[in-house]
């Protein structure tokens, strides 16, 4: 359990920094990836999954953003916890489940990010941070989230038909 | 016996919502220690050997980015390329066009120097075809009774140093097109002349392309002054008696070649001619519609 955990840090802080250092940057705008992996998983695995998904990925993040430790990781837990628990109850079939689960996320996650800057940093202008954060993070998040979705779906189906067991 | 075990996620806010609550409670700890001041020196050594990394994908990615710019630099360049050939194509066709009218102009220059140094009207227009055959020297000429021309009229054309020459005459005209009877078939006979100082030796110009040589001046008087060298005009009797037929339209005095032999045949002297224009090979050629000898 702890060496699934340790793999799991070391791939998500992997993610961590080519989402700091690689991903391009549409209109400025960076791209979520820990985000929408997080949700993703919690979209298929369920919310706990997720939760430690997003834990580990915001420490990471924390680590390469140079941020307060912790932040990151309570932003992503806020959004992905939520998200994933709302929609979740909706069912899988359903296209819109994870770009509406990623808009909620994302949504969340700067909303506590933003509470927490104040809190810690600087009072934080909401009606800019919206502008220039929160509105385009989240539209930019939203299109690759039905891809990346369907791909955790396929790997899903993939692996539960790769489960042989004997039966007797 | 094997078999595949049917997969169902097992709701995971009941598993345990215990763990999620315990994260958050750790990611809340770490914020608060962090804040604190606890965990500074950590996270300093944390980015001491993180930084590198970083520094390291970022130069990746900027080389990728660079790699990805250059791609769209090569859409541009492709794109000018295309842009370019477009232009290029259209610039040959303008040099075309540019190139035909040169042509045309050099003709119409031909033209006006003819018409200033010869008392005639021309109508020029191109060859554009020989008789198949090889009987008959007739070829089609692209200008016709819309244009003017009737049957009769003299054709010239020029090669190379050489004067303008008779080539043949229109033997039948359409509305847009015209056969031309050349010089160096054997049917064709056009009165001819060769001065000789204050002489005019006459006789009949035929054409003897089918016999092997070009040209020959008979009906001419064994006496006549011929000699190798002279030049042979049109004579254009019919002309000058203004008869009613249609070699009246082939003035006097158009070029037709040189003397290369003088033969006795008989009490006949015959003059074998070069003409001063291959008439195979002309694909311009004008017609004399009007010859007004007082300008000469």
């Amino acid at each position: 359990m702890i060496m699934h955990d340790v793999a799991l840090f070391a791939a998500l802080f992997v993610v961590a920094l080519v989402q700091t250092a690689l991903l391009p940057r549409p209109f400025d705008v960076p791209i979520n990836l820990t985000l929408l992996l997080a949700v993703c998983h919690g979209l298929i695995a369920g919310t706990t999954s997720a939760a430690r998904w997003a834990f580990y990925g915001g420490l990471a993040l924390d680590l390469c953003a140079m941020t307060f430790i912790g932040t990151h990781a309570l932003a992503l837990l806020a959004g992905v916890i939520v998200s994933t628990a709302l929609v979740s109850r909706l069912s899988r079939e359903n296209w819109l489940v994870p770009i509406l689960g990623v808009a909620i996320g994302t949504i969340l996650y700067h909303a506590v990010y933003a509470l927490f800057l104040t809190l810690i940093v600087a009072p934080v202008d909401l009606q800019g941070y919206a502008l220039a954060a929160l509105v385009p993070d989240t539209l930019i998040a939203m299109i690759p989230a039905l891809p990346l979705y369907l791909v955790f779906r396929w790997n899903e189906d993939r692996v539960r038909r790769r489960v042989p067991v004997d039966v007797y | 016996m094997l078999r595949d075990r049917p997969y169902c996620l097992s709701p995971p806010a009941r598993r345990s919502p215990m763990l999620v609550i315990l994260l958050v409670l750790i990611a809340a700890v770490l914020l608060a220690a962090d804040y604190a001041g606890l965990l500074g020196p950590l996270r300093l050594h944390a980015h001491a050997i993180i930084s590198p990394v970083l520094v390291r994908m970022q130069q990746a990615g900027a080389w990728v980015e660079s790699l990805i710019s250059q791609a769209g630099d090569d859409q541009a360049l492709l794109a000018e390329l295309e842009a370019l050939r477009a232009e290029n194509a259209d610039l040959k066709a303008r040099l075309i066009q540019a190139e035909a009218l040169e042509f045309e102009n050099a003709r119409l220059r031909e033209q006006v120097r003819i018409e200033q140094a010869y008392p005639w009207k021309l109508l020029g227009a191109d060859v554009i075809a020989l008789t198949p055959d090889t009987g008959r020297r007739l070829v089609l000429f692209a200008a016709g009774t819309d244009q003017g021309v009737r049957p009769g009229m003299a054709v010239i054309a020029r090669e190379g140093s050489n004067p303008p020459a008779l080539i043949g005459i229109v033997e039948e005209a359409g509305p847009r097109t015209a056969s031309v009877l050349l010089i160096t078939d054997y049917s064709s006979a056009i009165s001819a002349q060769v001065y000789r100082g204050t002489d005019v030796v006459r006789g009949v110009i035929q054409g003897q392309w089918q016999r092997g040589s070009r040209l020959i001046l008979h009906l001419v008087a064994r006496e006549a002054p011929l000699a190798v060298g002279d030049t042979v005009l049109t004579a254009g009797l019919s002309a000058e008696l203004a008869l009613n037929l249609p070699r009246a339209a082939v003035p006097p005095n158009v070029p037709i070649g040189v003397i290369e032999i003088v033969q006795d045949i008989g009490r006949d002297r015959i003059a074998g001619i070069r003409p001063f224009v291959d008439p195979d090979r002309v694909r311009y050629a004008w017609v004399i519609l009007t010859s007004d000898e007082s300008k000469k």
